[in-house]
């Protein structure tokens, strides 16, 4: 070992050490204010108890059952049940001391009525009570075939037909002119915006309605959408890189079929073809379309029963623009490929049926959360593809009237039909 | 676990005594006791579980975390440390210690910070007669200001409303009592909502010279608790615990005459009030006077006002008494009598042997 080699090694043995004297020091002050010095040093407050009734379901032998878990700092234990703030004899399960985040099931005999508001209320032994209201009682739905094919038929009606309905536009779309182009998509830029917020907003609601501490739940939901976003983007470009080499390379099957405008022949291929830019927007469609499922399963889970009939006529409405985001991308194409446009539209609108299916079935306010922050994540996503279409095409599009009154005009429909919602 | 054995333990003994006395014939009141325990006000039985049990309608408090002993607190009254004057007046003394730090359990498994006169809510009933002199030697062992303030006639200075007695502080309330009747005493330091809400208050008895007819006397204060502090009450209840007297009924002979003396000290509602099962009573207005101003099965009153309710039962059986506002009823304030025929029972002892 000469001595380089040895100065190298010491060096290496001292990033280590390095590397480990901030971990091991945040790992003892971690340490310290779990022990006596940090127990005095943080009894700053008062944790109170937190009680989440997650979800409450109704049956035929007049049984109310509520799932409650304990989303406080310290355990808590259940003391006492009431419907409507009437207090009942009930039964927990497992037991009625709750652990951090630990759950039980609470069994209230109780003749309710169908289509009836009712509050579910607990106690806890220091005398908080929490409650859920539950807008119309609905019996609860057992999987079976029945329900599993009347919750798909609904997922037909809002997501599939209504997309596909949309891509009927498909034939007035070609061969529409450098304008028309453009405007049409910049009004689908602007109904993907509406969307991409909507979802952003409904997720948001779902968690200030639903969890006792909402702003983690938030924080969660704007982290999610970047994730999705940036991750969606990062593997879009990586499929776009790799389909221009091999077009690069192999005869240009598809770019063949493209009838490229002047400026953008050389940035074109570093870009997207329409056919993948419509593929995107279907996936980020279908992602979106997944979570409107989801949260007509839960409406209808939950009793919503008004809010149910809402959501479908108005999602029914709003899914139908959704198949003109899908085809507006290939008006400049003069490809007849009428099964690629259907699996386009399957795969915008089956991700409906799977979400009803999910929310219908087993309803979770943050998995439902999640699903929409990921949807609004592909959407952003697809709207950066189709700006940058755009850029790359036009010279300056903020001065562009069809562009900008494209995007204007799309989201002044999208809030018209979702009025209904 | 511990709990739900002991009540299995008590509903196999009960079946066990059911089916033993039903060999005999009994009377249909000794069959419902019996078997009341395990009969649920609603209809609907509590489902065969491996968990736990959340019944304040049939399940008691261990008596030593327990706000009150109702059964106890029903038929206790103070006469004080009596002595006789020079001049031949009597001089009740009581001592009524004030605090604001227990915590103790008012419902099956619910805790709250009461604060007490003498450790209990409600506090000790007070009682003396018409032109007695009565002393109250008051401490504040509390962490916070606390006064005796009652109802009825004396000086400005002995109205415990002016005077605050401090923590670790002392106060001799000295005045005559009169006229008779039926009174709150409370403490009078505001917010007075908050002390009242914890538990500050207790009922004050002053007897007319000449006593009222012989008779089974009881005591019951109507509250309530907001144990989650949002104005509203959480539980609702006559002598201190919720559904107490559902699971321990009010045993009372039959045709015996029953005098209530009932006081409303719920806070946040407006109202109140007492209804009796197939019966009707008599009701003293505030107890002063000797002619009954009702006669009627529901009373109703607003905080503070009180009266004398009398009767007695015809029948043998359980009789149901609780507010008739059913909020009030289904949040706890209901309650049972349980009417014996003590010529009958006797009869059955002596059967039996």
């Amino acid at each position: 070992m000469n001595y380089d080699e040895q100065n190298s090694l010491t060096l290496k043995i001292r990033n280590i050490i390095l590397i480990f004297i901030p971990i091991i020091i945040m790992f003892l002050m971690i340490i310290s204010l779990f022990g006596p010095f940090g127990q005095s040093l943080l009894n700053i407050g008062i944790a109170l108890p937190k009680i989440d009734i997650e979800k409450v379901e109704f049956y035929e032998d007049n049984t109310i059952f509520a799932f409650v878990r304990n989303v406080g700092q310290n355990t808590i234990n259940i003391s006492q049940v009431d419907i409507n703030d009437r207090i009942l004899p009930a039964v927990i399960e497992p037991d009625r001391s709750l652990q951090r985040l630990e759950g039980s099931k609470i069994i209230i005999p109780f003749s309710w009525n169908r289509g009836e508001s009712y509050e579910v209320g607990v106690t806890t032994d220091d005398g908080t009570r929490f409650s859920k209201i539950v807008s119309a009682a609905i019996e609860t739905p057992k999987i079976g075939l029945s329900q599993f094919g009347a919750y798909a038929l609904i997922g037909i009606y809002v997501g599939v037909i209504p997309v596909f309905a949309g891509l009927l536009w498909y034939p007035i779309m070609r061969g529409l002119d450098k304008n028309k182009y453009n405007f049409i998509m910049s009004i689908t830029v602007g109904l993907l915006f509406f969307l991409g917020i909507d979802a952003m907003i409904e997720s948001n609601e779902l968690a200030v309605k639903n969890f006792p501490d909402p702003s983690k739940i938030q924080l969660l939901i704007i982290i999610t959408t970047l994730i999705s976003l940036i991750s969606l983007i990062f593997i879009s470009s990586k499929l776009i890189k790799k389909k221009s080499n091999r077009n690069e390379n192999h005869d240009k099957n598809n770019v063949h079929e493209v009838i490229k405008s002047d400026r953008a022949v050389e940035s074109e291929s570093k870009y997207l073809n329409p056919f993948s830019l419509s593929l995107m927007i279907s996936i980020g469609i279908g992602l979106h379309n997944f979570g409107e499922g989801l949260i007509i399963g839960s409406s209808i889970l939950l009793g919503e029963l008004a809010l149910t009939i809402f959501l479908i006529i108005g999602f029914t409405i709003h899914n139908t623009t959704e198949g003109l985001a899908i085809v507006s991308p290939l008006s400049k194409t003069k490809s007849r490929n009428i099964k690629r446009l259907i699996i386009y539209g399957l795969i915008a609108g089956i991700p409906t049926i799977g979400g009803t299916w999910i929310g219908g079935f087993s309803f979770s306010n943050l998995t439902t959360i999640l699903f929409l922050a990921v949807g609004s994540g592909a959407i952003f996503q697809v709207i950066y593809y189709i700006t940058i279409d755009l850029i790359n095409k036009n010279k300056d599009i903020l001065s562009n009237g069809y562009i900008i009154s494209g995007f204007i005009i799309g989201i002044i429909f999208m809030y018209a039909t979702g009025i209904f919602l | 676990m511990k709990l739900s054995l002991v009540t299995f333990v008590i509903i196999v003994l009960n079946i066990t005594i059911f089916l033993n006395i039903n060999s005999v014939k009994t009377s249909f009141a000794d069959d419902f006791e019996n078997s009341i325990t395990n009969r649920h006000v609603t209809g609907y039985n509590i489902p065969k579980t491996t968990g736990e049990i959340l019944d304040p309608t049939t399940s008691s408090i261990k008596e030593i975390d327990g706000v009150i002993e109702p059964n106890k607190y029903l038929r206790e009254f103070n006469y004080g440390k009596v002595s006789v004057l020079e001049n031949g007046t009597t001089l009740r003394e009581f001592t009524l210690i004030a605090n604001d730090n227990l915590i103790k359990e008012i419902s099956p498994g619910v805790y709250f910070n009461v604060w007490t006169f003498n450790g209990t809510v409600p506090g000790p009933t007070i009682r003396a007669t018409e032109g007695d002199i009565v002393k109250i030697n008051f401490v504040n062992n509390g962490a916070k200001f606390h006064t005796f303030h009652t109802h009825g006639i004396h000086k400005s200075e002995m109205d415990g409303v002016f005077e605050l007695v401090g923590p670790g502080g002392k106060f001799t309330y000295e005045f005559i009592a009169e006229p008779y009747g039926i009174f709150p005493y409370h403490c009078h330091v505001q917010p007075l909502e908050e002390h009242i809400n914890h538990g500050l208050y207790g009922a004050f008895i002053i007897d007319p010279k000449t006593p009222r007819e012989t008779a089974d006397e009881l005591v019951m204060i109507m509250n309530g608790y907001d144990t989650d502090f949002d104005m509203e009450n959480n539980f609702y209840t006559v002598n201190g615990i919720p559904y107490y007297y559902m699971h321990h009924p009010i045993q009372i002979e039959k045709n015996k005459l029953i005098r209530i003396y009932l006081v409303n000290m719920l806070e946040y509602d407006q109202i109140n009030n007492f209804h009796l099962h197939a019966n009707m009573f008599n009701f003293y207005n505030s107890g002063t006077k000797k002619t009954p101003d009702l006669y009627t099965d529901i009373v109703t009153m607003s905080q503070g006002e009180r009266g004398i309710i009398e009767f007695s039962y015809k029948y043998p059986g359980a009789y149901m008494f609780h507010a008739h506002k059913t909020e009030f009823a289904e949040k706890g304030w209901m309650s049972l009598f349980m009417v014996k025929d003590m010529q009958n029972s006797s009869k059955f002892v002596n059967s039996n042997n």
